[in-house]
């Protein structure tokens, strides 16, 4: 009888053990060390936010040939290695990321081949110095408004507001300016045009972009950007 | 000189007696027969004096709080001479102090040596073993780096879960309801005060037991322990028979020591010091990093543990295990000794081992449901981003660069390590999710330091967006809502941000 009291326990512990094996993981994930091609790096680095095919995803498209066509080599590269101090992080081994020299090139390389076919840059260059606040405010209302809202909250737009507080810590005077150049397509974002109640052909000069960045980022709270 | 020098040793020795004292105790009867089965508990005393002078030494360059930490450590490792080796042999000594001590007490438990007269030298030394993993784990949180940071998490998510009195035992573990430098402080002084002083208390009561008691013999079949005669021959067996234990058994456990001692400063050479790995800063969370070894297979079953059940399990086991162990002398006070005699108890014996021996080695070689990539590979469902506000956007960028998608998946894609969000925001109210991103819990990290503001007001914007088509955001009556509902097409709310983290 004892025997039997103690034997039992123990042979369920050792039964539940071998009946356990099989569920146990054991598999290790694909190493992808192995993947050097372009678009393996860009699925493996960089659709986690800028969307898989490099569109639709929660930060700006990279699949888009304008985009490519205005953005130098060089700066591309520079933002990928070191980051944009937003969410942007810096990919290169140079600021603690993970990408060689190497591979970043490489991806840039493929990117502008690939997706950067048949882009026309834009007259407006890609980075500039902010303008007029004031101005800007001007532009905002009769261009960007009608989608995103009006700035004291008073009338919402469709497209959500870029002029909310929140939003304005967390991105870059630079991400706000390639929205307005490139708008975001792949949302149906048509931040640059044709707009609403405006000449079709009607695009923001170089003066007015400056200006409506400023516009943007002199929304921004006294605390500043919450940079990472 | 010689003559000088026995008149002070007599002059001593008259007024305090010390070596008639301790002459007998070193040179006690022990069983002849006991040969090198009985040399664990030695080496565990001997990694114990490795740690207590070694500990000190580090206790002298080490600054104990959250700023310097980190830095006196990368100090210690290429600026003190030799102070890189000071910190290896701290580290693998303590790594091989649990180990002798979890051999030593299988030792003991295999030829059930802790049967009458000495269960309650068994039962300090239970005590003792749970000293000294707290040792090991307070010793983790020195390092003050991811792992230590994950340690802590892990420990305060499991604090948190007893109920009524979670939240008040959390603030105690971590000095407030973050981790910061008050949590090291706390576990400074236990490293270094109370649980050394603690260790060294019952190491003496241990050793005292001992010597009151005898070192048994190696178990015999047919030689039960009967309490009533057992004393009673156990002196005369070792009387007829015995060896003293200077020099004759101590031979041995010199040996072994010394053996062992190699390996540990082979190991510390070789190797070299643990840690510190990673951000220095305690904010950074990673979700990878590991608990040392003798934490490991916690660390595995707390992953392999179903949902329903962790927090009962959580909370339930650790009082059963330690009673169980505790109560092993008195559940077998007496009867056979020799394990062909006992194949319960070898077979419960294997049956722990083998368990937590493979959950180790799982805790080692698993990518548990953490994806570790998935921070940049996993995009956000389409579904998602194309109703998403641009502030909702951020909150799924925060989602990616915080990692929290290598534990979370939406829709079913990214780590299964935490639950699926991708319908959350129809189940967890603002309120709620403001909690859960700040104070974590349930084995996920608290984000409150880790996140600005703007970064929380963003994310939970995007958690309450995260809900199939046609389900309202959740929403408890009677509650102050702060989000107005994300509905087609998206709106963006006036969200007013929840009180920045003290
Ligand atoms: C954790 C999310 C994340 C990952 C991963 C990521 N990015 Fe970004 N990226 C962003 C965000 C957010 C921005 C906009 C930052 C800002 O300026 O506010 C951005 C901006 C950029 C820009 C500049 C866009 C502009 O404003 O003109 C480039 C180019 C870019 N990323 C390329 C890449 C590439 C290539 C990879 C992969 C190697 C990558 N990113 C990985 C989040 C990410
Ligand atoms: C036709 C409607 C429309 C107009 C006009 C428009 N936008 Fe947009 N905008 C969108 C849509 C749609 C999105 C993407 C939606 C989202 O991010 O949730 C967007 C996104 C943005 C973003 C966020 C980009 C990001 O990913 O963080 C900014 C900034 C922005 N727009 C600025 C502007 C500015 C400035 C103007 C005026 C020059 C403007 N938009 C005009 C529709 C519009
Ligand atoms: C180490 C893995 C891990 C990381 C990293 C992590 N979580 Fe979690 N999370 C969990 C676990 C495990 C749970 C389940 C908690 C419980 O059972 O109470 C959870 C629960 C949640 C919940 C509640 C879900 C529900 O259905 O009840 C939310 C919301 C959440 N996490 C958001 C986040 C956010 C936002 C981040 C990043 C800032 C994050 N998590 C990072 C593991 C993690």
């Amino acid at each position: 009888m004892r025997l039997v009291v103690s034997v039992v326990p123990v042979a369920i512990g050792w039964g539940m053990m071998l009946a356990g094996c099989d569920r146990i993981p054991l598999e290790q994930p694909a190493a992808t060390d192995a993947v050097a091609s372009w678009d393996g790096l860009y699925m493996t680095q960089c659709a986690g936010c800028h969307g898989a095919d490099g569109v639709r995803g929660p930060a700006r498209p990279l699949a888009d040939p304008a985009y490519l066509a205005t953005v130098s080599r060089e700066d591309l590269i520079r933002v990928i290695a070191r980051g944009q101090g937003t969410f942007m992080p810096a990919m290169g081994t140079v600021a603690g990321g993970t990408l060689a020299d190497a591979e970043i090139e490489r991806l840039v390389d493929g990117m502008r081949k690939v997706w950067g076919k048949e882009g026309a840059a834009l007259a407006t260059p890609w980075a500039g110095a902010p303008g007029s606040a004031q101005a800007g405010g001007a532009v905002y209302a009769s261009f960007c408004q009608s989608c995103h809202g009006a700035p004291d909250g008073r009338s919402a737009g469709s497209a959500g507001s870029v002029t909310d507080a929140n939003y304005l810590r967390l991105v870059s005077d630079q991400a706000l300016r390639s929205a307005v150049l490139f708008g975001r397509r792949d949302l149906g974002g048509a931040c640059n045009g044709p707009y609403d109640g405006q000449p079709r052909d009607r695009r923001l000069s170089a003066q007015d972009v400056a200006d409506v960045v400023a516009f943007l980022a002199s929304r921004r709270p006294e605390s500043g950007r919450s940079t990472r | 000189m010689l003559r000088g020098l026995k008149a002070i040793i007599g002059w001593t020795e008259d007024r305090s007696g010390m070596i008639g004292v301790v002459t007998p105790i070193i040179t006690h009867r022990v069983p002849r027969n006991a040969k090198w089965w009985y040399v664990f508990g030695s080496a565990t005393l001997m990694f114990f004096c490795i740690q207590l002078v070694s500990g000190t030494l580090l206790a002298t360059l080490y600054a104990p709080s959250a700023a310097d930490a980190y830095q006196s450590l990368v100090y210690i490792d290429t600026q003190v001479p030799m102070g890189w080796m000071l910190r290896a042999i701290h580290g693998w000594s303590s790594n091989a102090m649990v180990l002798m001590v979890v051999v030593h007490m299988l030792q003991v438990f295999l030829h059930g040596a802790f049967k009458f007269p000495r269960e309650l030298t068994w039962m300090v030394g239970v005590l003792l073993l749970f000293c000294t993993l707290a040792l090991a784990f307070t010793g983790q949180i020195m390092r003050w780096d991811q792992d230590a940071y994950w340690g802590l998490g892990i420990g305060a998510s499991i604090v948190d879960r007893v109920p009524v009195l979670g939240n008040q035992l959390r603030n105690i573990m971590l000095g407030g309801p973050y981790i910061g430098g008050a949590t090291l402080s706390r576990f400074f002084a236990l490293h270094v005060f109370v649980l050394p002083g603690l260790t060294i208390a019952l190491v003496g009561l241990h050793l005292w037991l001992i010597l009151r008691n005898g070192v048994s013999e190696m178990p015999k079949v047919g030689e039960p322990v009967v309490p009533a005669t057992y004393r009673r021959d156990f002196e005369a067996r070792t009387e007829r028979t015995g060896v003293p234990f200077f020099p004759d058994a101590a031979q041995r456990d010199m040996v072994f020591c010394g053996l062992a001692l190699i390996v540990v400063v082979g190991l510390a050479a070789l190797y070299g010091p643990f840690g510190p790995n990673g951000n220095p800063d305690p904010t950074v969370i990673d979700a990878n990093p590991r608990p040392d070894g003798a934490f490991l297979w916690i660390f595995a079953a707390l992953a392999l543990l179903p949902a329903q059940v962790e927090t009962f399990l959580l909370l339930a086991a650790p009082p059963v295990i330690v009673l169980l162990l505790l109560a092993i002398p008195l559940i077998s006070p007496r009867g056979e000794r020799a394990p062909t005699r006992r194949p319960v108890s070898v077979l419960a014996m294997l049956l722990v081992c083998t368990a937590l021996a493979a959950l180790t080695w799982l805790g080692v070689t698993s990518p548990w449901s953490p994806v570790m990539d998935a921070w940049t590979s996993v995009p956000t469902p389409v579904r998602l981003v194309e109703r998403l506000t641009p502030l909702q956007m951020q909150g799924a960028l925060v989602m990616q660069y915080q990692q929290c998608r290598n534990c979370h998946a939406i829709d079913g894609t990214g780590g299964m390590r935490g639950p699926d969000l991708g319908d959350v925001g129809s189940r967890l109210s603002w309120d709620q999710l403001v909690r859960q991103v700040q104070q974590g819990g349930g084995n996920m990290p608290a984000y409150g330091k880790t996140l600005s503001a703007a970064e929380t007001v963003a994310v939970v914007a995007f958690l309450q967006a995260c809900r199939t088509d046609g389900q309202p955001p959740a929403f408890i009556p009677g509650a102050l809502e702060r989000a107005a509902s994300g509905d087609l097409p998206p709106v963006a709310a006036p969200v007013a941000a929840p009180p920045a983290a003290p």
